[in-house]
């Protein structure tokens, strides 16, 4: 069965064409423009993973992962964070919101299809 | 001849005159005076080449010379001795104005008396003693004034650049970040469009553009990692040891090693501890390293380490010295500013940086250059920081 990916990110080109790089990957993707909307699109369509931009103008991808899991109930949803501004002391935070990789701008395509295998197990 | 005798001389071309003063100096038994005599004042200054009287005693008019001419002559060749003005009965403003011309004091001839001639020379010896004393005084005043100002100056200096580079710093991390979103998105579409062509011309351009990308990742790095400058948390180093630490990280990267022979010689004194960050210290030597290796561009060359102590500071000398490319003296004054740089892929922070961290270990940074022969970076660091130890 194809896996679900759901990504969030306000950057609407960006988002597309992660989505085509996905598609082309073999993957079910859902795209979210807007990470408030994040939460209805997570209830409706029940992705396998979710790659999450870590800086929104409207809520950051800590927020986002932490309304998840923690008060949503989703952590057996792996959380995948992308960031341009990636500091080693956020781990924590990250493990507390159940983001369990970050990856650092400006990745390859295939590290993401590699990191997306990876966390699904 | 007593060590309180009073040596006198009388400039006076007048023998009555002469006489009249001679023979009142003559009169006091406590001092002595022992009188020498000049007619011009020619003969006045040929006898204060040889000799330095205690006193003169100087009537004005000189068949040589008239008026406060005669003084100023005398001051300008022996501002150390004191002058006593003999003037006419007419010529009490002479006087006054012979005193605003560093005369002593002034007599007027014809109202003389032996206690006042012998009151108004030990007048004018204690005071020309004092005036000595607080010219230097003033002299070291002012030397010392000059010394605060001056480091304040550096001081203020040093807390300009450190600030601009706080602000370079911010300024960095911001842009490096922001910079990184829109790198993510040109890699993105690079593999979409790379899977969708098949013009192998296209793809070698398409790759172009991917190695692009990451090059501009690098230099990203390095804006943060010079943003990254802090405060420095002194502990105690071995120098010898960050030095062979550095050259180890620096042979690393392979393609320096086939570049460049690289030595370090420490003067075994180099063991005693320093304080210092040793971080810092290693970004700073790697900085240094960096640009010799950068100068030798493809040319065998030579980078060599020596460091001794510097006694006179109690400190360490340390010198690291290529045979590179050397540097343009116009630019010489140049390579400090930040972002200032002659590679296509230099940053142009690296010696601001080192300067940086220089400033806050109290040491010294110089280079020496010349164009095609080599460049010879020294590093100057004391070996106590007694200044900031206890602060935070
Ligand atoms: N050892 C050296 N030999 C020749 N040129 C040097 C050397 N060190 C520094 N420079 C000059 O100083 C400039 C500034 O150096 P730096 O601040 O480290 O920035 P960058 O290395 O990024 O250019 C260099 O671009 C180079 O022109
Ligand atoms: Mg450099």
């Amino acid at each position: 069965m194809r896996k679900k990916v759901m990504i969030i990110d306000d950057d609407k080109v960006f988002l597309e064409e992660l989505n085509e790089v996905l598609i082309s990957g073999g993957y079910d993707v859902v795209t979210v423009n807007d990470p408030v909307l994040a939460f209805n699109m997570v209830d409706k369509t029940k992705p396998d993973v979710i790659l999450v931009d870590m800086k929104m103008p409207s809520m950051s991808g800590f927020e986002v992962a932490n309304e998840l899991k923690n008060f949503l109930g989703y952590d057996f949803i792996p959380i995948i964070g992308m960031s341009g501004f990636y500091r080693d002391n956020d781990i924590s935070l990250m493990n507390m919101c159940g983001i369990q990789k970050c990856l650092n701008k400006p990745f390859r395509p295939l590290d993401v299809i590699y990191n997306i295998e990876k966390v699904m197990g | 001849m007593k060590k309180e005798d009073i040596n006198t001389l009388v400039v006076e071309d007048n023998p009555g005159d002469l006489r009249l003063v001679s023979e009142m100096l003559r009169e006091s038994r406590i001092p002595v005076f022992r009188v020498t005599h000049a007619g011009t004042l020619e003969d006045t200054l040929k006898i204060l080449g040889k000799e330095k009287p205690d006193i003169i005693l100087l009537d004005l008019d000189l068949p040589d010379s008239c008026g406060l001419e005669s003084l100023r002559e005398i001051v300008k060749l022996a501002p150390w001795i004191p002058i006593v003005v003999l003037t006419g009965v007419d010529d009490e403003n002479l006087g006054i104005e012979a005193i605003q011309n560093q005369a002593s004091d002034y007599l007027v001839k014809g109202k003389i008396n032996v206690g006042m001639l012998v009151r108004s020379i030990r007048y004018s010896m204690e005071r020309k003693v004092m005036e000595e004393v607080l010219r230097r005084d003033r002299e070291m005043l002012e030397k010392l004034v000059n010394e605060k100002a001056r480091e304040l100056l550096n001081v203020q200096k040093g807390m300009e650049q450190a600030k601009r580079l706080t602000d370079i710093g911010t300024l960095a991390a911001t842009v490096a970040h922001e910079l990184r979103n829109p790198l993510a998105v040109i890699n993105v579409v690079s593999y979409n469009l790379k899977r969708k062509i098949n013009d192998p011309d296209l793809k070698k351009q398409i790759h172009i553009i991917e190695n692009k990308v990451m090059e501009s990742d690098q230099i990203i790095n390095n804006l943060l990692f010079y943003s990254r400058l802090r405060k420095p948390f002194f502990e105690n180093v071995n120098i010898q040891k960050i030095l062979s630490e550095v050259i180890e990280l620096i042979k690393f990267d392979t393609k320096n090693i086939k570049k460049a022979r690289i030595t370090a010689k420490c003067d075994p004194i180099m063991n005693t501890a320093f304080e210092a960050d040793p971080l810092q210290l290693k970004e700073l030597f790697i900085n240094i390293v960096n640009n010799s290796f950068d100068a030798l561009a493809d040319k065998k060359g030579a980078i060599e380490i020596i460091a001794k102590p510097d006694i006179n500071k109690n400190g360490a000398l340390i010198y690291i010295k290529d045979n590179g490319s050397g540097i343009d003296s116009e630019n010489l004054s140049k390579i400090w500013e930040p972002f200032f740089s002659t590679k296509s892929k230099g940053t142009g922070l690296g010696l601001s940086v080192c300067r940086q961290i220089i400033l806050l270990h109290n040491g010294t940074i110089d280079i020496k250059s010349e164009k095609g022969k080599g460049t010879t970076v020294i590093v100057g660091l004391p070996c106590k920081q007694i200044f900031f130890r206890n602060s935070s």
